[in-house]
């Protein structure tokens, strides 16, 4: 009954450990991390281009009208009233995608952009789709346009410390319309350099779409092994020049490293934002390039010290092997009297004792014996 | 004294451990915070679950991830001066620091990337007293004197240098801050040239993550003469998905 009892206690403990670990589960997942912001996406992506899930993509005739929409989302834990707004796109820094602001003028693409609502109030962890139409004005030249829809608090920053910058946010969405007729797409490298702890390229986009470009470089030690791989897929503007700086990590050894950059894109006109055609990707390569990264603060230190204990080695070394050779050639035979011990004959060739142990391999105790015939440097005490 | 429980005292502690466990499995796994949940109790129990939708979002916000409610960034402040505070003497700020970093949240919303920049809240904004006031992109005399940009006469030019940024993964666990990560490069507002400055891009390589940037270098240049006060200006950071 005993042992009965026993099984069945220890049953109870798994039991009961059991529970405790579900607890801490749960008590994790309990506090989970939400996203909590508000901004938008596209209420209607479309199957056939996996890119009108994140923006808004269309080929639109000159004339033409689509009708879309943009979801405006509050995940936040406060009612929030929302600017929701089109607006022309602005010239930002390293061929950037960037939107004008609400106070700026629309003047170009955002003018085609029709929202039937620009500001909405959501409650907490809600979000509502905003109806809008992009209508394209007759005769537009060919190629690409682009704007944003941009979502923004009403609430206005505060006003920053005095002799300071308050700091606002929003988000956007680029929507870009194609004008359909002769396109071209055609992109050429026109940097690859390394400077200030990153590895940098510019690409110019001389067609009139953008053009989402597939960057990689690849950086390889200097025995040729490969270390990391930076890159991935952007879209390059039209009529401009885009910019990449991949931030190099801190390597512990430093040293020499090779870059190499290949950028792949879609040439054939068929291919769209969002979609490539079947056929094959055109491939960019610029002359790899050499860069010296400097190590780490504690990888500096363990390569001083290695240094130092190489070079003192090899000084060590050599001293010792001048110094045989000047045994070997320059010593002379010595016969001991009767007196004599090591610390008298160091004094007398004026060497130290131990270098006479070690020139005549002497065991311990070093005594001489009267007769015996040693090595000794040559000398004038030498009669 | 060591008594033996009887065979129902054994048996009913096994029905309590067993019954906290079910429960726990059953209320716990329902009740996960963000996620709303629905279950119908029928003969055969449904689960269904719906994860509300996320979209690319930036803030301004502390260590721990919170919003800061009104963020701001104080200039070095400068002695009143004969001639202009240019490159070696011109105050200078930081974008980004532990308890008021640029954060962005991509909670699978822009499958492609995104970018986030800082522009003026109006390409016309000047640094204002109230009384005085100078641009913050004007690049007339390197930003020392008014140059052809409109609506204002004055000089004065920003430069913001992210290259020395430092980009960190934030709350997400499979994220990494190198993959598809490239930061701007140093750069000076012009007006209706470059109203807008690159901080850091994402190529959608990781089209579901969290990503800090800190330590972006804000530089001044501030006319001659300027007169003393102390000036503001707002500022906006804004992420595009692309």
């Amino acid at each position: 009954m005993y042992t009965y009892f026993l099984q069945m206690k220890k049953q109870t403990n798994l039991l009961i450990s059991a529970f405790l670990l579900l607890l801490f589960t749960f008590t994790n997942a309990a506090t989970a991390i939400e996203f909590s912001g508000t901004g938008g996406k596209p209420a209607f992506p479309r199957e056939e281009n996996p890119r009108t899930d994140s923006i808004f993509v269309h080929i639109m005739k000159p004339g033409e009208t689509v009708e879309e929409g943009i979801r405006a989302i509050n995940n936040s834990d406060v009612i929030q009233t929302l600017l929701v707004y089109a607006t022309d796109t602005s010239p930002a820094s390293a061929g950037g995608f960037a939107c004008k602001q609400l106070a700026e003028p629309k003047e170009n693409v955002g003018t085609w952009i029709n929202l039937k609502q620009t500001e909405i109030t959501l409650e907490p962890k809600t979000n509502r789709v905003i109806p809008f139409t992009i209508t394209v004005p007759e005769n537009y030249d060919v190629g690409e346009h682009d704007a944003c829809i941009a979502i923004q608090t009403k609430a206005a920053p505060s006003k920053g410390e005095e002799g300071g910058m308050s700091i606002g946010t929003r988000s956007a969405i680029r929507v870009a319309i194609t004008v359909p007729g002769e396109i071209i797409r055609n992109i050429e490298i026109t940097d690859f350099s390394a400077e200030k702890g990153s590895v940098s390229a510019i690409a110019k986009n001389n067609g009139n779409v953008s053009i989402d470009a597939n960057i990689e470089i690849i950086l390889k030690n200097m025995f040729g092994q490969h270390v990391i791989t930076y890159g991935g897929e952007f879209p390059v503007l039209r009529d401009k020049p885009k910019e990449w700086h991949f931030a190099l990590p801190d390597f512990f050894w430093g040293g020499w490293y090779s870059a190499d950059l290949t950028i792949t894109y879609d040439e054939d006109p068929e291919a769209q934002t969002g979609v490539n055609t079947e056929g094959k990707l055109t491939s960019l390569e610029k002359d790899t390039i050499w860069l010296f990264i400097p190590p780490s603060t504690t990888g500096l230190i363990v390569e001083i010290i290695i240094v130092l204990f190489i070079l003192i080695n090899l000084f060590v070394l050599i001293v010792a092997i001048k110094r045989k050779r000047w045994i070997k050639h320059k010593w002379i035979e010595y016969k001991v009297n009767r007196n004599d011990n090591l610390q008298i004959l160091g004094e007398k060739f004026d060497v130290s004792y131990n270098l006479l142990i070690k020139a005549n391999k002497l065991k311990f105790p070093f005594i001489l014996k009267q007769g015996q015939i040693i090595k000794v440097p040559p000398s004038k005490k030498t009669d | 004294m060591l008594t033996t429980p009887t065979f129902e005292q054994i048996i009913r502690k096994l029905n309590i451990a067993f019954v906290m466990f079910l429960g726990l499995s059953i209320s716990g796994g329902m009740a996960i915070t963000g996620y709303v949940v629905e279950a119908a109790l029928t003969d055969n129990t449904t689960f269904n679950q719906t994860i509300n939708a996320g979209s690319l979002s930036v803030m301004i916000a502390d260590a721990a991830y919170s919003e800061v409610g009104s963020p701001s960034i104080t200039m070095g402040a400068k002695d009143f001066s004969w001639s202009c505070l240019t490159a070696g003497n011109r105050p200078t700020g930081t974008l980004g620091v532990a308890a008021q970093q640029i954060y962005v949240q991509n909670p699978d919303a822009a499958d492609s990337g995104w970018t986030a920049n800082l522009q003026g809240s109006a390409s016309t904004n000047v640094w204002d007293t109230g009384s005085a006031d100078y641009d913050f992109n004007d690049a007339g005399g390197s930003g020392c004197t008014d140059g052809v940009d409109a609506g204002d006469d004055d000089g004065g030019q920003m430069t913001v240098d992210p290259s020395g940024g430092a980009i960190a993964a934030g709350q997400c666990d499979s994220c990494d801050n190198t993959s598809g990560m490239s930061k701007g490069t140093s750069d000076a507002f012009v007006e209706g040239t470059t109203n807008a400055i690159d901080l850091f891009a994402s190529d959608g390589t990781q089209d579901i993550g969290d990503w800090t940037l800190q330590t972006v270098t804000i530089y001044n240049t501030i006319p001659a003469e300027q007169s003393a006060g102390a000036y503001t200006l707002t500022m906006q950071v804004a992420v595009v998905a692309t």
